[in-house]
């Protein structure tokens, strides 16, 4: 494999990454980790993660928060930083919040476009920035 | 609040009572973001990462996602079959 590659990776490859239990294609990835300059990672593909990592795996919200928080952390991972660093943050903060409600916020927060309006009154009661519409 | 030079190679040293408090040492790669001021955060390694969740592995087969499968397990499981 030629060094100084780069790319995007998948979901699959997350999974790989975090659970481990396809050996051989961990150690693929972790390869192309250490020969990579930066490898990215789309938004949704970090959101099929948690939402596998939480139905089919059954990760506790704390354990998804280490693993999740060690891959937008990981030095040749390029990914919305900005977004996921909080968004794992309310999501670890709060438990009956989603990893998709904590980001919706944000979304609107960072793209100035505040309040999130929702019929979701647990996220409306808990998060600023959003209101709940009866 | 701590002060720190900068070397003309660019190289800062991390305080001792913070390389402390984060469990810092020679060798470990930390992750510096620019979000309008520049945060450090220490880099975890993924094996250990992997080792810790080990438990949750244990007698399933890997789930392989297929176009877009994790989403639809999720609300099948959220939200009920029609």
């Amino acid at each position: 494999m030629a060094k100084n590659k780069s790319g995007s990776l998948d979901t699959n490859i997350l999974l790989r990454l975090i659970v481990g239990d396809v050996p051989e294609q961990t150690a693929v990835i972790e390869t192309l980790l250490t020969e990579a300059t930066v490898l990215q990672v789309a938004d949704i593909a970090i959101f099929e993660t948690v939402l596998v990592l939480q139905s089919y795996y059954q990760f506790s919200r704390e354990d998804i928060y280490g693993s999740l928080t060690a891959i937008v952390r990981h030095p040749k991972i390029n990914c919305n930083h900005r977004l996921f660093e909080q968004a794992f943050t309310l999501y670890r903060q709060y438990p009956k919040l989603s990893l998709v409600d904590c980001a919706l916020t944000l979304y609107a927060e960072l793209n100035n476009a505040s309040p999130l309006y929702t019929f979701d009154k647990d996220l409306a009661k808990s998060l600023a920035n959003t209101q709940a519409l009866s | 609040m701590y002060q720190t030079k900068i070397t003309s190679q660019g190289t800062i040293s991390i305080p001792a009572p913070l390389r402390k408090k984060y469990g810092l040492v020679s060798g470990d790669i930390v992750t510096l973001e620019d979000n309008g001021k520049i945060t450090i955060q220490k880099s975890t390694d993924l094996a250990s990462v992997r080792a810790q969740n080990a438990k949750y592995v244990v007698g399933k087969k890997p789930f392989i996602a297929k176009g877009g499968d994790g989403f639809t397990m999720h609300v099948l499981e959220k939200y009920g079959q029609k």
